[in-house]
């Protein structure tokens, strides 16, 4: 079956966004590709193996430090077991919470966001368990 | 990390080996907002060969959501299309790259997407380095999806 791989994300400080998804969103590195001659450099995240489940690349383009952030992508969504656990604990980890937790309207979703160090959103979904 | 281009780069931060709970489980989707929802889901079913799995109209708040897909959410990550009621157009700005869709034979998918109307914007290429052909498909709004075949001999 055809399935979603990744989503890329164009990032201005490569350590500083390893920190930020690893540490404050608790991904682990899956790989890394530097090609110095193209000058940019490939790291993809998740929270499995991509043999096992989408992940995040974040592309470093050498020496690009900002980029036009546009109103047309909007973000990425993850899931978790308790949404307000998971805001109290990205922002004991230095994160920033920009919305939420809160239960939307005709929905048994309770959802919050966060930004990234780069300014990209990312929805957190806590679903009732079915 | 045994990968020698990795230390060269950049290091890991400490807390990467420490073993902690995190509450976030895996990614669940990615939203991008369209000037044409009837348009984007004849585009990600017919060329692409998405199914719509679910649609959201909230008439008070102006917004409807489709949810497209290669399978059911709880299988599979999927692609959320928010249309916002009167918008046409969007900034696409150079931030945001692109969605990969993994395929099993990428020259055969490029051929079935241009039957089907779709632009291909980068012919099948192997990528130096890694062991996958590439190809980009622009959608309607501008947005660029990558084909990724892996695993390529």
């Amino acid at each position: 079956m055809q399935r979603i791989l990744h989503t890329m994300l164009r990032i201005t400080d490569m350590q500083r966004s390893i920190d930020f998804y690893t540490h404050v969103l608790g991904m682990k590195v899956l790989r890394t590709l530097d090609q110095p001659e193209e000058q940019y450099t490939l790291t993809f995240l998740g929270y499995e193996d991509e043999a096992e489940t989408c992940a995040l690349e974040l592309t470093y383009n050498y020496g690009v430090s900002e980029y036009d952030m546009g109103n047309a992508y909007g973000h990425i969504a993850i899931s978790v077991d308790d949404c307000n656990t998971a805001c109290a604990d990205v922002e004991s980890k230095g994160g920033n919470v920009t919305f939420g937790p809160e239960r939307l309207q005709g929905s048994d979703e309770i959802i919050a966001f966060v930004v990234d160090p780069d300014g990209y959103q990312i929805e957190l979904i806590q679903r009732p368990a079915s | 990390m045994t990968n020698p281009l990795f230390d060269s780069v950049f290091s890991l931060p400490t807390h990467y080996f420490q073993k902690e709970n995190y509450p976030m489980k895996k990614i669940l989707y990615t939203m991008i907002r369209v000037g044409d929802l009837q348009r984007s889901i004849d585009f990600y079913t017919n060329v692409m060969g998405m199914k719509l799995l679910s649609t959201f109209d909230q008439p008070k708040d102006k917004f409807t959501l489709a949810f497209m897909g290669f399978g059911e959410e709880s299988d599979t990550s999927t692609l959320e299309l928010t249309y916002n009621y009167g918008v046409s157009d969007y900034e696409l700005g150079n931030g945001y790259g692109h969605v990969a869709i993994e395929v099993e034979d990428c020259v055969a998918t490029c051929a079935a997407i241009k039957k089907r109307g779709g632009t291909i914007t980068l012919e099948p290429q192997r990528l130096d380095g890694l062991n996958e052909i590439i190809a980009f498909v622009a959608d309607l709004d501008g947005y660029r999806i990558e084909l990724v075949q892996t695993s390529v001999s």
